[in-house]
């Protein structure tokens, strides 16, 4: 129980660690919405190791956290791509894709969950001209976060063992 | 766990042109007559886009209109998505300030 305690705070610490790093230095201020998505590691990580209660409960504290730091809105665009995001990878992971297509599949999702939740919450529909950008934006960094996955995944079962 | 299948590659050309066909979808028009600024889903202002016109907002963000193009001047918001942006001139452009819940829209009549 413990252990598991332990792991879950872990993982959440570097999910909120790898995404304040990615504001700080990684963010394209020409195009709004485009993003790295670095935080998705921890999450991919748990769903791959360990299981998809800890991969949801890592969304979950994520939202709580925007919620806390940034607001309602915030919080609430977090859960719509967090969630989205997480559902959708566990279903490709259950059809044994490969890994590059469960995380591009994480990215798109993420974006244009978060896109339709803005949509939602302001009740406007031009947001959605700007889902060709992040459709292709969570492609790209999609592959990239399964290669850097593929490739931290030996120390990160170091550290964090198996079930 | 394989990082890739041959499958991938289908569905990536896939994602690739369904983001090909929305881009021209939405491709925006021509010049746009009026802009609309709404405030947490609420319309404060609609305007004719040829029309001098400084907007100073609640939450600190100022909208600006220089007769031609509208764009956010200045906001509070740590990321300056809304400023970064840049001058909206063309129907259906927008630019939106998420942390402050304001949007502005480029439409026609």
């Amino acid at each position: 129980m413990t252990r598991r305690i332990t792991r879950t705070a872990l993982l959440f610490a570097l999910c909120i660690i790898l995404s304040a790093v990615e504001s700080a230095f990684l963010t394209l201020p020409t195009l709004p919405g485009v993003k790295l998505g670095l935080s998705n590691l921890p999450v991919m990580y748990s769903l791959y190791t360990v299981n998809f209660p800890l991969a949801l409960s890592l969304c979950l504290a994520r939202s709580l956290f925007a919620f806390i730091t940034r607001g309602v809105s915030a919080g609430l665009l977090s859960l719509a791509g967090g969630g989205l995001s997480v559902l959708l990878m566990q279903l490709l992971l259950k059809a044994r894709s490969s890994l590059s297509l469960v995380s591009v599949t994480g990215g798109i999702s993420h974006n244009l969950g978060q896109l339709v939740a803005v949509g939602l919450l302001w009740g406007t529909s031009s947001v959605i001209s700007l889902s060709p950008i992040l459709i292709i934006s969570g492609t790209v960094f999609g592959i990239l976060n399964a290669v850097l996955l593929k490739a931290t995944l030996p120390y990160l079962e170091k550290i964090g063992g198996g079930k | 766990m394989k990082l890739f299948s041959k499958k991938d590659l289908i569905i990536l050309a896939l994602i690739l042109a369904i983001a090909g066909i929305l881009f021209v979808i939405f491709k925006n028009g021509s010049h746009g007559t009026l802009y609309e600024v709404s405030v947490n889903g609420k319309e404060v202002c609609r305007e004719s886009i040829y029309k001098k016109h400084r907007i100073p907002l609640e939450c600190g963000a100022v909208i600006v209109c220089d007769g031609e193009g509208v764009y956010f001047e200045v906001s509070d918001c740590p990321d300056l998505v809304c400023v970064n942006t840049g001058r909206l001139t063309r129907d259906g452009e927008w630019a939106a300030c998420l942390p402050n819940e304001v949007f502005l829209k480029v439409v026609s009549e």
